[in-house]
Order: structure tokens, then sequence, then C-alpha cells
């Protein structure tokens, strides 16, 4: 696998200044990918701290047959899923609990629904009350885009299973925000 | 559902995030202090958190074969010595009172000692596997089927079941079947009182034959349904699938 100069050199190094930039390099993409699991901030940023630290003590046993961000998102979905057991959370949302909005004005187009407020919250109920699994899988594919076999090595299942989970999300989605997608 | 419309709504609900996080310089220096006093933390990329968990898992898992294996040889046992005298396929794939019963004792056995905790279970002659569940809530809520799969071969004396596959699941599961080359699957799902919506993957293993059954049908609950033949020079098989409520 192609991985940037600063994964090289840190891979080669193993030392704090060669982890640096690679932290520089992965901490918003790892926070996305983490906050879209757990919904929550604080969490999110003790996963990514736990996940990176991880990532540096045990980058020998990295052995390159994936990128390197995967391996680091498979490391934080790992610690996602195990912070959301032991916690046995759930998630509550409701549309005014949400994060204010950007101006979705600009992502707008004719095929694109705009999606305002009050629309957000119902997604982010609908997604909130989704399996912290199930989660993942559908954000990991329809937002990230992600190939199937990346994704399903990042939530450690075999690919019939994400299929699987990703097949179960959109169900629920679809009965949760019916009205939407009509 | 359109599945386009659906993701694109997603991906606008993710632009639309807006995490109030703190600075990423202070996660990154409280990250590199971490690292250079040393502090241990997680173990990497191989599910961790269930390292513990698989280890208590496996134990309990040899202690439930060795328990249940022992049900199983009597049951087969039994099956062996009953008579089928001129019975057709259809009639020899319908599950029998005792052997639910046994299909039950099985299943709760499991279940309990997974806390109800199990995905699902395939019974195939003396092997077994348990899929405990990953879902916090196990699967207990829901309702319990067998799907058996039964292979019959015919023989001068008529059809001689040669090969008796047990999955139990729960209706939407998924139960996945591990193989050298490729992964098989099975999915259920409620279609009706008394219809059970199957769609299926899997290649079985007879006499040195690989029988592969792709199939999708609804089916109704003991009812056995005919899902394969062949036939070629040798040999004659017949495939049978029976779905019952637990």
């Amino acid at each position: 696998m192609q991985e940037s100069a600063t994964v090289e050199t840190f891979l080669k190094e193993r030392t704090p200044e060669a982890f640096s930039p690679v932290i520089d390099e992965h901490i918003g993409m790892l926070r996305s990918f983490v906050y879209r699991i757990v919904l929550n901030e604080h969490d999110t940023d003790d996963i990514v701290q736990e996940s990176l630290l991880a990532a540096y003590t045990s980058a020998d046993s990295f052995k390159g047959n994936s990128k390197f961000s995967t391996w680091l998102c498979r490391i934080a979905a790992n610690r996602s899923f195990s912070i959301l057991r032991k916690g046995r959370r759930t998630i509550v949302t409701d549309g005014e609990d949400c994060p204010e909005m950007k101006d979705a004005s600009t992502s707008h187009t004719p095929d694109r629904p705009m999606i305002g407020n009050e629309t957000h919250g119902q997604v982010m109920t609908a997604i909130s009350a989704l399996p912290e699994h199930l989660r993942a899988a559908i954000t990991l594919i329809a937002i990230d885009e992600k190939d199937p076999d990346e994704a399903a090595y990042i939530l450690g299942c075999p690919k019939a299973t994400l299929y699987w989970r990703i097949h179960k999300a959109r169900k629920l989605l679809a009965k949760d925000l019916g009205e939407l997608i009509r | 559902m359109n599945k386009n419309q659906l993701d694109n709504i997603l991906k606008d609900w993710d632009k639309n995030l807006k995490p109030e996080f703190q600075d990423a310089s202070a996660l990154k220096k409280k990250i590199l202090s971490d690292i250079r006093t040393g502090r241990k933390t997680i173990s990497p990329e191989n599910d961790y958190f269930f390292i513990r968990k698989t280890l208590v898992y496996n134990l309990a898992a040899a202690a439930a074969v060795f328990i249940i294996a022992i049900g199983v040889f009597i049951l087969n046992f039994k099956s062996s010595k009953s008579g089928h005298g001129a019975m057709t396929p259809a009639m020899l794939a319908l599950i029998s009172k005792e052997e639910m019963s046994d299909v039950k004792k099985i299943a709760n056995e499991v279940c309990s000692l997974f806390n109800d905790k199990v995905d699902w279970i395939i019974r195939s002659g003396d092997k077994m596997e348990i899929k405990p569940s990953e879902s916090p809530n196990g699967s207990s809520s829901k309702s319990r089927i067998l799907v058996r799969q039964t292979v019959f071969r015919k023989t001068a004396k008529g059809w001689e079941k040669v090969h008796i596959a047990d999955i139990i699941t729960t209706t939407d599961q998924q139960v996945v079947f591990k193989d050298d080359s490729k992964d098989g699957y099975l999915w259920t799902h409620q279609a009706g009182d008394n219809v059970i919506a199957l769609e299926g993957q899997m290649d079985i293993k007879v006499d040195g034959e690989t029988i592969n059954l792709d199939y999708s049908c609804g089916q109704d609950t003991e009812t056995p349904v005919m899902l394969k033949t062949i036939k070629n020079s040798n040999s004659e098989y017949i495939v049978y699938q029976t779905v019952n409520r637990i």
C-alpha cells in the first residue's frame, strides 16, 4: 500500500517526533469517523486519543495489508463499540438538541435535497436510534463511500455481514425517514 | 426506498454536523504527552475488547459443545435406529416432536450459557457452531426458528438421510457460514403468520460431493420444501428444507 511520506517516516523512525505529523494528518478524519458512531464529542476525543496512542505503541503490528488510515479506523471502531457497550449508552437526541447547522444552501442541488434544521434533527434521531454496528456500516458506505472490502476490514466483519448491516440500516432509516425519501 | 436519495440525505446530515470539539492541537498534545510518559493503552487492531470475551466464550462454547455432543450422540443413535419404510423424502424431512424437543433443549442450554446472547447455532453431525451475539440486547426478544436442511441419497432400498444441518436462528438474523474458500449465508424473515422468507447461499459437502445451494423462497412452517436435486452417474441426491418455530 502506498502511504504518505509522514506515515512512511513514522513507520521507519517510530519516534514521537515522527508521529506528530501523522496525528496532524489523521486526527480530523478520525474525529469525523468516530463521532458518527458515538455521536458525542467527549467520547470521540477519548477514543481518538486512545486509538492514536494504541497505533503508536503497536505500530509493529501494522503489516501494511491495509492503508495506515484504514488500520487506524479499525482500532477506533473497536474502541467505539467497546465504549458504547460498556456504557450501554443510548444516544437520545431530538431536533432541538441538534448542533447548529451550517448553511446548507451551498450544497443544495435539484437532485440533492437541502436539509433544514427540522430534517437534520429527524435524521439525527433516526441515525441515533440505529444500533452502533449498523450506524458504522451505513456511514462508511453511504457517507464515506468506502470500498466494501475496506469497510468490512474496519468493522472486523465478513463482507456478507457488512452488506446485511447496510441493508438493515437502510430499511430502518427508510422506515423512520419515509416522508423525506418518498 | 430510493437508495441514492437516502444516501444524499445522510451526506447532507453529515455535512451539517457541527460537533464542538476542543482544539485539535490540545488533543495532539495530550497524545504526545501520553506517548512520552509511556502510558499503556488498549491493544491495537484485532478486536482488542474481544480478547477476554473471546476466551470466555471459547471456554463456554467448549463446555457447551461437550455437553451437547452427548445429546447429539443420543439423538443420532435414536434416529439411526428408527426405520423409514417406504417413506418419501418429504415425509422424512418432517421434524418430529421428539426432535423439536431436543432442538429446544439444546437451544435453551446454549442460550442460557451465553445469557441469551446467541445469534445462531449450527449443528451438523457431531459438529456445532455457536455465534455469540454482538448486539447488547442479544436475541432473546425475538422468536427462534429451526431451519433444517436434509440431504437424501437414493439407494436400492429407497431414500436415505445422509446429511442433516440444523440452523437455530432468529428471524431477520443473518447466519454466516465460514468455509475454506468462501462465506455462505442464510437470512430469514417472518413473512406471515406461518410463512418464513428465506434467502441462502451455501455449500453442503456430502460423500465428497459439494452441493451448492443458492435460493430465495417463502416457506410455510413445518412443511418440507425441496431445494435441489442432483443426479450423476453414481448417485442421486435430493435436498429438502424444513422450517419450524422453536
